[in-house]
């Protein structure tokens, strides 16, 4: 009974101490910031949205009227609806910040009745320049050029591979589809751009529209043929762009990564998170994974934030989709 | 070639080695205790990955999945009781060695396979790797989607007499599986509303309940402490073992084949492994009346096999996401925490961190089974720690970590919900394996056979159109009736001998 006693106690004590390395630091009194703010990441750990905001986490660090910590939080749950609903529920006192992807999070709120409404977040200001989209098909696909899409799909439904609701695939396929005018159906459930975009090469789908610096990638290690590139102008060589394709909107079409506060800050809050944002695309270590990964540096404020969100709900808001 | 080099040289910093050996002591000292194997190791210290380097954590990892089978071999052979499931079969051959003072002799042979049956399985997995391009462009959702189908049939019908509770068990894990938002409708199931099962049953918290804690319940409820007094000690004629392996190496190369193949096919695992080796071994054997009490082949056939399943259960989870075993779910959570995903562009873009993972493997396989020899005397101590002392500790290290997975307290009571359920499934005697294969596999089937019927429009039929996908259904027919054709032969061939008896008798006037 003794041995009972006392490793129960030893195992309580451990639990107990382990526990309260767990619990974070600080209380709420002075200046903001006097405490750490929490960066609400709704994606898995490691992937690019997830560097992204860890960096910018990093720069706006230095940023702030007084010195604090920025502590990235993964909730990737549904999709990352997990996320973006506790950033809706946080309380507007600066203390909590989160980071969105439109358009896929309209889609999110559409598909999954979400419990947040995207026109009433804080937002607070982006910081690269949103990349555009293309179409693209497997290497050993038959099919040479848009226009041997285009006729395919006058004979049959064709198929694209891509996300679920959650990624802006989804919605970009659709959008995109459209407006070529193509007959199509998705095959939806990949789970991320690797999946979806191998799917693709594999031979799943018949084509699959992604971001463009994928695409890239792949046509160099010489797995993906890229048909059409979303952008007012081609930079691919020999494959049309939005203009000449006769649809200059598609290169709306593009994946914007937004920082968003709770609904209800204050105009002070908002501005003093805003200049840190945009002076965070200033810091080194921004510039130089920006460069190594091909993203344009783009800083924008809270006021250029809100109006981004507003454009691009119009224009979604235009199409069809599912 | 380069990369083959580099992942070597990733594993000479001083933290990596020292990652390695600490994986490599946690396997020993996991793999000797009963009921807590690889994967409750890897479970309980997924949180503590987190913080670490990707090939640190692969270090880590790989030093405990390749040492627990070892520590497992040690009190099979002197206490028969098995470390890890997989090892009651060596208990079959290895505790009557050891009861006749041989027990050095059958520790070094079991080290010996270890070691060498570990090789042969990293070996075909290198071999596969290059072919895994085009491995990988032969396998799209309709092929996953067998491949699905076929593990769980595996599950359930090698689960040797017990398999309607397989059966059970396996229909409990997929029912679990529908839990939460699907993946390719949006749709949201059995949430009732509750935000954290928006992703489904979070499986690392469970897994830690199903395994973790409901093997120290069941641990005190029997009480007193893990070995039973009275066993014999001495430990000598261990390099003869050592040799014996090499021997009988028509024995050791037949279990490490099996274990390959077992370990290429999803859904199986070490036990069945471990069974299969041993029972063909016997059945081909010119002495069969000789196992059971003593023979050496024995050890060798059951302990290669495991070992060359560990590396070739690699293939199916880097290369498809689709884990082989309890333990590669938990190592691929821990795969997705560092950022990468299994899958075809893994083992295209991460080369490196693979290479890395396959040599700290191998290192592993080796180590352990050097050290094992070292420290089997004193390992065999730790079997008689008193329950009460062990039970809290694992428990409550089990919860805490529990939570630490991502700060959510329904972790905690997912894990507390499913040590319940674990020790019910214990106490009645129901496999806990095939609830966990389920719970992935599930979802993987659902997902890949919408994505199918997509691809085709609806269109059952275009599974017979493709050719791996032909040779999946076969397999999967097959499996279905293997067990069930045994004694249609048997009965056939006594009807044939009847039919000769009763025409003899007619001839015969």
């Amino acid at each position: 009974m003794e041995i009972n006693r006392r490793a129960a106690l030893a195992g309580v004590l451990a639990s107990a101490s382990s526990l309260g390395a767990c619990t974070s630091s600080g209380n709420a009194d002075g200046p903001y910031p006097s405490r750490d703010i929490t960066f609400i990441i709704p994606v898995g750990a490691g992937g690019g949205t997830d560097i992204y905001a860890r960096l910018i986490g990093e720069g706006m660090e230095k940023h702030t009227p007084h010195p604090t910590n920025i502590i990235p939080m993964n909730i990737a749950s549904g999709g990352g609806g997990k996320g973006i609903t506790q950033l809706f529920r946080a309380p507007p006192d600066g203390y909590t910040v989160g980071i969105m992807t439109i358009p896929g999070i309209f889609t999110l709120q559409k598909v999954r009745r979400m419990p947040y409404d995207l026109s009433r977040f804080s937002w607070l200001g982006a910081v690269t320049q949103g990349e555009n989209f293309g179409l693209a098909v497997g290497a050993r696909s038959p099919l040479r050029s848009i226009g041997d899409l285009q006729d395919l799909a006058r004979k049959r439904e064709i198929t694209f591979a891509a996300s679920g609701p959650e990624g802006t695939a989804y919605s970009a396929t659709q959008v995109s589809a459209q407006m070529l005018g193509l007959q199509y159906r998705m095959i939806t459930g990949y789970r991320g751009s690797n999946d979806y975009i191998t799917g693709a090469m594999r031979g799943d789908s018949d084509a699959v529209i992604a971001a463009l610096s994928s695409i890239r990638r792949l046509q160099d290690g010489g797995a993906l043929r890229v048909l059409a590139s979303f952008e007012l102008e081609s930079t691919f060589p020999n494959v049309p762009g939005a203009r000449e394709l006769g649809q200059p909107d598609l290169a709306m079409i593009t994946a914007e990564r937004v920082i968003a506060g709770p609904p209800g800050m204050t105009d002070e809050l908002r501005a003093t998170l805003s200049h840190a944002i945009v002076q965070a695309a200033s810091d080194p270590n921004v510039a130089n994974w920006a460069n190594r990964i091909g993203e344009r540096l783009n800083p924008r404020d809270g006021e250029a934030a809100t109006a981004l969100v507003e454009e691009m709900r119009a224009f979604f808001d235009r199409w069809d989709i599912a | 070639m380069a990369d083959w080099v580099a992942g070597f040289q990733s594993l000479l910093g001083f933290e990596e080695i020292l990652y390695l050996s600490l994986g490599i002591a946690i396997g020993l000292f996991v793999g000797v205790l009963p009921g807590i194997g690889g994967t409750t190791a890897l479970v309980l210290l997924t949180p503590f990955t987190f913080s670490l380097e990707p090939v640190q954590a692969f270090a880590l990892a790989a030093g405990i999945m390749g040492s627990t089978s070892m520590g497992g071999v040690v009190t099979a052979i002197l206490l028969n009781t098995p470390g890890q499931t997989a090892n009651a079969v060596t208990c079959l051959d290895g505790f009557p060695l050891a009861q006749q003072g041989k027990a050095g002799y059958a520790i070094g042979a079991a080290a010996s396979s270890n070691a060498l049956g570990g090789m042969i399985g990293i070996i075909s997995l290198l071999a596969i790797m290059p072919l895994a391009g085009q491995l990988v462009m032969a396998f799209g959702p309709p092929e996953f989607f067998l491949l699905a189908v076929l593990g769980l049939v595996l599950v359930a019908t090698t689960a040797r007499g017990r398999m309607f509770r397989a059966l059970i068990t396996t229909a409990f894990g997929l029912a679990l599986a529908t839990v939460g938002f699907s993946d390719v409708t949006g749709q949201e199931r059995f949430t009732f509303g509750n935000e954290y099962l928006w992703d489904g049953v979070h499986l690392a918290p469970a897994l830690i309940g199903l395994f973790a804690v409901a093997e120290m319940v069941q641990l005190t409820v029997k009480g007193g402490s893990v070995a039973k007094a009275g066993a014999p000690a001495a430990i000598t004629g261990m390099f003869d073992g050592l040799m014996a392996s090499i021997r009988n190496w028509g024995t050791l190369l037949r279990g490490s084949v099996i274990g390959t193949v077992v370990g290429i096919i999803p859904g199986i695992g070490g036990t069945v492994a471990s069974f299969l080796s041993y029972g063909i071994t016997v059945q081909s054997a010119k002495d069969p009346e000789t196992f059971g009490k003593g023979n050496i082949k024995g050890i060798i056939a059951t302990e290669a096999a495991i070992n060359a399943k560990d590396g070739s259960m690699l293939i199916p989870t880097l290369a498809f996401g689709i884990p082989g075993s309890a333990e590669m779910a938990v190592f691929m959570t821990i795969l997705v925490l560092h950022g990468m995903q299994p899958g075809p562009l893994m083992m295209m873009q991460n080369q490196v961190e693979i290479y890395g993972l396959i040599w700290a493997l191998t290192a592993a396989c080796v180590i352990s089974a050097a050290v094992g020899i070292f420290l089997a005397r004193p390992l065999a101590k730790l079997t008689r720690i008193d329950v009460q002392l062990l039970a809290p500790v694992i428990i409550a290290v089990g919860f805490v970590g529990s939570y630490a997975i991502d700060l959510s307290i329904e972790n905690v009571l997912i894990t507390a919900i499913f040590g319940v359920i674990g020790y019910v499934m214990i106490k009645f005697d129901y496999p806990r394996l095939p609830l966990v294969i389920a719970i992935v596999l599930g979802g993987i089937a659902e997902r890949n056979f919408h994505q199918s019927m997509m691809m085709s429009d609806g269109d059952l039929s275009m599974f017979l159109g493709r050719a791996v996908s032909v040779v999946l259904l076969v397999s999967i027919a097959l499996s279905l009736l293997a067990p069930n054709l045994k004694p249609l032969r048997r009965a056939a061939a006594m009807r044939r001998a009847a039919g000769g008896e009763r025409f003899k008798r007619k001839i015969g006037g």
